[in-house]
């Protein structure tokens, strides 16, 4: 589609940050179904069709990234992939959630029928809790395994053990989730303004910024966990 | 049947891939520019099967047909695939790497192999938080962390001066070290594709980080009480 052939009428207002702490909307941004929604919305408002797309990429992306066979990968993305149906009957749970909203109008030039455009709610959704526990997973023991023996080379060919490895991770993303999420949480009003300022690669570097200096802030408290691991 | 591979090109041991790096290409159906990051192509299906089957050294296209089917579990004729060298060449990624000669035939077959053993994708490899929009970001950063009560405003020169020396620490070690072991750590990550590289070298990051902690010490404190 041409660049003049449409115009977008928004009417949300969305909100900078919204902080999740709800535990059953949380687990919704780790649905299979409904976090790619989530995910294809993070830029822009968009019509179902461009997110039924884009919901497609990411199902190709993510199996991309599991430990499978070539087989299962053909099956799993075969099996993930959703219609423009499903996308709609997401969409509409989602809103129901508060989480998705409708946006405005797609006005394509020429034709009388408009098209409904999405958005989240808000342009950052902060989890509270987020990832802590992903490194006590299935899919982190095998980069936990590579890890260690990586360490292992330097380390005297003592690889740390894979157990340890993962306590120090978790604790490491527990602390600076931790920090990062009061900080946004105690003053969300000012920097919902400061995110809406920016893009989502701007904000995505902001955020890295802040989980590096919340790290860096906790850093002697990881001395104990350190020391078990490599010595 | 008996062949003699002649290898001309040196293979490096590291690359490293910045984030921001992309190749153009136009699109064959609209004709349209388009750009696509380089480290994403490590990870695409149609791409990576070849970048994986190249671990094990120099193929031809003919070798590269078989090993392609095994891994995507889909075949691609040698057109499609000598297409995907041709565009993974343009990225820095694959290089021809000379020709096979087969006893008793006139004809060679050219030999593709990958730039480097080990790809290694950072955030550092491109400007150190140089880039065009950095300045605004950081400012926005000095701006949130000034909310909290017992925090003065901060100053952006100052959080760049400690990001910059954090990133281009972690970038350095993780250079240096890749470089020194690459053998080693190819072997380890043999089976890893670029988003296990990654999250492997997310945490290889955050341990060199720990058992340095005081060399930080100094220009955060500097920085909070900016």
């Amino acid at each position: 589609m041409g660049k003049q052939e449409f115009q977008d009428i928004v009417t949300f207002e969305q909100k900078g940050v919204e902080v999740i702490k709800d535990k059953k909307l949380i687990d919704v941004f780790y649905d299979e179904g409904y976090s790619p929604v989530l995910w294809a919305l993070r830029d822009q408002p968009l019509t179902v069709k461009e997110i039924l797309k884009k919901y497609n990429q990411y199902v190709v992306l993510n199996v991309a990234k599991m430990e499978l066979s070539a087989k299962d990968k053909k099956e799993k993305t075969v099996a993930t992939q959703r219609s423009e149906k499903t996308i709609y009957r997401y969409l509409k749970d989602l809103e129901n959630l508060g989480l998705v909203a409708k946006a405005g109008q797609r006005v394509v030039i020429g034709k009388t029928a408009t098209e409904n455009l999405f958005c989240r709610t808000a342009r950052i959704f902060l989890l509270e809790d987020v990832k802590v526990g992903w490194w006590e997973c299935e899919e982190s023991e095998v980069i936990l395994d590579r890890v260690s023996r990586i360490i292992g080379i330097d380390n005297k060919g003592k690889p740390p053990e894979v157990e340890c490895l993962s306590k120090l991770m978790n604790k490491v993303e527990k602390l600076e989730s931790g920090d990062v999420f009061r900080l946004l949480d105690e003053h969300y009003e000012e920097v919902s303004k400061i995110i809406l300022e920016g893009t989502f690669k701007e904000n995505n570097m902001l955020l890295k910024a802040l989980r590096t200096i919340a790290f860096l802030k906790n850093a002697d408290k990881y001395v104990d966990e350190l020391k078990d691991c490599i010595g | 049947m008996q062949f003699r591979d002649i290898i001309t090109v040196e293979q490096q041991p590291v690359l490293i891939i910045g984030n921001e790096d992309t190749i153009e290409y136009k699109d064959v159906k609209t004709g349209e520019k388009k750009s696509v990051f380089t480290s994403n192509l490590l990870i695409d299906p149609l791409y990576s099967p070849i970048l994986t089957a190249l671990k094990k050294g120099p193929l031809t296209v003919r070798e590269l047909e078989i090993e392609y089917k095994k891994l995507a579990n889909e075949p691609k004729s040698d057109k499609t695939l000598y297409r995907y060298l041709k565009f993974l060449e343009k990225a820095g990624l694959v290089t021809p790497a000379g020709q096979r000669v087969t006893v008793g035939k006139t004809a060679t077959e050219a030999l593709y192999a990958r730039t480097a053993k080990l790809f290694f994708s950072s955030f550092a490899a491109n400007d150190l938080w140089e880039c065009s929009f950095c300045n605004t970001v950081l400012g926005k950063v000095a701006e949130i962390l000034s909310l909290r009560e017992d925090m003065p405003k901060q100053d952006t020169e100052c959080v760049k001066n400690l990001m910059t020396s954090v990133d281009g620490y972690i970038f350095n070690e993780l250079s240096d070290f890749y470089s020194k072991h690459f053998e080693e750590i190819a072997e380890i990550t043999k089976d890893s594709n670029s988003y296990e590289m990654s999250r492997i070298t997310d945490v290889l990051g955050t341990i060199l980080l720990l058992n340095q902690p005081k060399s930080f010490e100094k220009p955060l404190e500097e920085c909070l009480k900016a």
